[in-house]
């Protein structure tokens, strides 16, 4: 596999961030070939404890979360509640192209990281502060998980059947969207920087992200006053070995459709060759479709249907994922080494560059490059680190 | 103090399409390059067709392609050229502008810009230092690169199905289509990140971004579940691996809801004394998280019984002033309302010349010092096609009239798509 060219080569980047959507967006950049330092307090970042842990047994340093969030990062620690380990903190920034944080305005404050103290102080740097609800507004102050934004931006009511209670996705989609939209404002603020010389805070909202996530909530409301209804339903059929999900745009793919199924003499079938039509004889039609689908993996029908240029695809397990030949073909999982987890395969970045493959480095060990950044990079010697570590600060 | 645009000298060449091409170009856009919609009157954008029966007040009018709230939403602070690359001539002229060009991006499938001899070989050897950003579904490589899919396909595809909606269950349902959002804001980073490289190499790269990937990352942290412990999670509606109560608990009216979560110890006690119930801090079926968790099936109808009582806001206002996570689940309707977006400034007011004026969702970010905005409303389709050809290029009037004749340029698309108006229903 060739190795991408590393876009960001040379660019130093402070991640500041307990949540997942700061450190996916650093994330980014480190796949990129950016030198993204973690700072993380003497206790480490919470995702150090949310696992999933190998074997299930709690190990802050084998957290597949914290793992898979900072590959390819280094990582320091820092007492960022005491003056000493601020001040360290400061001259990292001195150092620093960027910082993306999480911390909220006051704690951000405090390090450095306001507005004020970054036109003073470091006039060049681009500090991309992300929260749930944005800086200011009524709700500054409100806290957020993953279940609220998802709520407040529109998500929640929209999926789930309608005769039950409303659902969010599962996982964490909505933090992970919340930092790549990160990682572009992140860029976006650097790319300035480099032209001009002048830094900024940039404001990310995670919830404004999901919240305009969605064309036609927003477009059909304000259009033709209508409310979207909960339960948005596709064209979903049970196969042999799960479920397909079928996508017809336009009533002029529908012969395609017939076709995949074996029943081209539909296609002009009044019953079914229009949108009303098959909505009448759903029933009907559903019948028809799954007498074929059922007989059929998902992987067959996904790969027919594709021949047939209609739009499908399988609700994939997780073992799907690790034997799709198109995943293996991109390499997109990379086995990683690491001291305590051992090799596990990660996802890795989602492009080429090039047609060529940005390698996955280990995720740091806790305050692993304490000496490297502090002595090696700020000048200090060991002894002063080591009673800073006597002192609590590192 | 905010004064300028980020991408103020950057000229893209947007070819995309449907959903997460054209919001990239429109974060560009609003970023300030100068962001060019292409279209051929053959292959119009199909959102300006297939519109789901949403254009002003229900009516399409003599211009449905202009009238589309899908297309109006997204292709704003872009200009917009018709333009058709099949005919030689449309690609001379196509190649014209990558050679003025910093970026062309797009979402066809894999293999459709190879089809017009433009693929990022062509590109280059025209402008070497030109920078091609391709969303496509798989990949540009690979046995399924060139497979098609749309954002509910990605959500299948993806896992990310795989772990939602309720236990037991099948999901034949979807949500708003989350991979075609995601998609958008890694490109616009790749992309900006291309336009540094440039800058301090010279070169230009070709991004190849796999939307199926770019999904398969965001859940991550399920995936490494599976990698350590071969562990396929499963799909348990608003509940948290740990955390207890976790949820969305019904309010006063037809079908609302307000989502709650308890993390720790601590919020609990504060729910029981929110909730008027201080003894069941006390209570040993729910004083420690793993027992809160073990027994959440008997909070909801505690919980139940105060919210009921309250609409989703309220619910909302008096948990949080006790700093309980909770978030009303909020409608198109509450989200034009909503009080923080509202003061935020989230919403931005767009006069389209065939469709009105009507508010749209903004983005997502502020920028201290540099201006990121609305400029434009969506081009009507071909807009600006004279303006580029002109005042850009320098095509004299009579080769341009010839243009339009022979099809290269178009006023109007010259194919209508009869969109289904909605996602069909089993």
């Amino acid at each position: 596999m060739r190795v991408a060219a590393k876009l960001l080569e040379g660019l130093r980047v402070l991640d500041v961030s307990r949540g997942i959507a700061g450190n996916f967006a650093a994330r980014q950049m480190a796949d990129l070939g950016a030198a993204v330092v973690l700072v993380e307090p003497p206790g480490g970042c919470p995702s150090r404890r949310t696992g999933p842990f190998p074997g299930d047994i709690l190990d802050p340093e084998a957290s597949g979360t914290f793992l898979y969030l900072n590959l390819g990062k280094r990582a320091v620690t820092l007492n960022l509640e005491s003056i000493p380990g601020r001040n360290m903190f400061r001259q990292l920034c001195s150092t620093a192209d960027a910082v993306i944080t999480d911390v909220g305005p006051d704690e951000a404050d405090r390090l450095g990281l306001d507005l004020a103290s970054v036109q003073q102080y470091t006039p060049s740097l681009v500090v991309a502060a992300v929260s749930h609800l944005g800086n200011g507004g009524p709700y500054e102050h409100h806290q957020s998980v993953e279940l609220t934004d998802m709520a407040m931006s529109g998500h929640v009511n929209l999926l789930g059947r309608p005769d039950r209670e409303p659902v969010k996705f599962g996982g964490s989609p909505g933090q992970f969207l919340g930092g790549y939209a990160a990682f572009a404002a992140t860029m976006a603020g650097v790319y300035e920087a480099e032209v001009s010389g002048t830094g900024q805070v940039i404001d990310v909202s995670i919830r404004d992200a999901l919240a305009l996530s969605h064309v036609e909530l927003f477009c059909r409301y304000a259009y033709t006053g209508q409310m979207q209804e909960r339960g948005y339903q596709q064209l979903v059929y049970p196969c042999k070995d799960g479920y397909i999900s079928i996508q017809l745009m336009f009533d002029a793919f529908w012969g395609r459709i017939c076709r995949l199924i074996g029943r081209p003499e539909l296609a002009a079938d009044p019953m079914f060759s229009t949108f009303r039509a098959r909505r009448e004889n759903a029933e009907l039609l559903d019948t028809i479709i799954i007498q074929w689908t059922i007989e059929q993996t998902q992987e067959e029908i996904y790969q027919a249907a594709q021949k047939e240029r209609v739009t499908a695809g399988y609700l994939a397990k997780m073992p799907d994922l690790f034997v799709s030949p198109q995943l293996q073909h991109r390499g997109f999982f990379q086995e990683v080494p690491h001291t305590f987890a051992g090799p596990q395969r990660y996802p890795g970045a989602p492009f080429k560059i090039d047609d060529a493959t940005s390698e996955l480095r280990p995720a740091p060990t806790l305050g692993e490059h304490n000496v490297e950044v502090f002595c090696g990079e700020l000048g200090h010697t060991p002894g002063e680190v080591e009673s800073m570590r006597e002192a609590g600060v590192v | 103090m905010a004064d300028r645009y980020m991408l103020r000298d950057i000229r893209v060449l947007d070819l995309g399409m449907f959903m997460a091409g054209p919001l990239t170009g429109r974060f560009l856009g609003e970023m300030g390059a100068e962001v060019i919609k292409v279209e051929a009157g053959s292959r119009p954008d199909p959102l300006r067709f297939q519109a789901r029966d949403i254009y002003p007040g229900g009516e399409p009018g003599e211009r449905p392609w202009n009238r589309s709230g899908m297309i109006n939403e997204r292709n704003r602070s872009k200009l917009g050229l018709s333009l058709d690359l099949k005919y030689p001539e449309g690609r001379e002229i196509f190649l014209d502008l990558v050679r003025i060009s910093d970026v062309v991006l797009e979402n066809f499938r894999t293999g459709v810009l190879d089809s017009y001899d433009l693929g990022y070989e062509s590109l280059r050897r025209t402008n070497p230092s030109i920078i091609q950003v391709s969303l496509t579904s798989q990949g540009a490589f690979g046995p399924e690169a060139s497979f098609g899919s749309a954002g509910a396909t990605l959500e299948y595809m993806s896992g990310l199905m795989s772990i939602t909606g309720y236990p037991g269950d099948w999901p034949d349902f979807s949500g708003p289509n989350l991979p075609d959002f995601l998609t958008p804001y890694s490109a616009v980073g790749l992309t900006v990140a291309a336009l540094l490289y440039r800058r301090r190499t010279g070169k230009g790269v070709w991004v190849d971004l796999a939307q199926r990937e770019v999904a398969v990352a965001a859940i991550g942290d399920v995936v490494m579940d599976y990698t350590m412990n071969q562990r396929c999670q499963q799909p348990m509606a608003n509940r948290h691996a740990t955390h207890a109560p976790h949820g969305v608990f019904r309010c006063a009216g037809e079908d609302r809801w307000v989502a709650l979560a308890v993390r720790d110890d601590d919020e609990w006690g504060r729910l029981c004394s929110v909730l008027g119930r201080q003894e069941l801090g006390y209570d040993p079926r729910f004083v420690t998280r793993e027992a809160r968790h073990q027994n959440q099936d008997e909070l909801t109808p505690v919980i139940e019984e105060w919210t009921s009582r309250r609409s989703p806001t309220e619910a909302m206002e008096a948990l949080q002033a006790r700093g309980i996570p909770a978030g009303a689940v909020l409608n198109a309707g509450d989200l034009y309302r909503d009080p923080h977006l509202r003061e935020r400034g989230f919403f931005d007011t767009v006069d389209d010349p065939d469709g009105g004026t009507f508010e749209y969702p903004g983005r997502p970010w502020k920028f201290s010092h540099s201006s990121v905005d609305n400029r434009s409303p969506t081009p009507l389709f071909g807009e600006h096609t004279r303006h580029i050809c002109e005042d850009i290029l320098g095509i004299p009037e009579a080769r341009l009239s010839n243009l339009v004749e022979q099809g290269v340029l178009a006023t109007e698309p010259s194919v209508i798509y009869q969109a289904v108006p909605t996602s069909e229903t089993t």
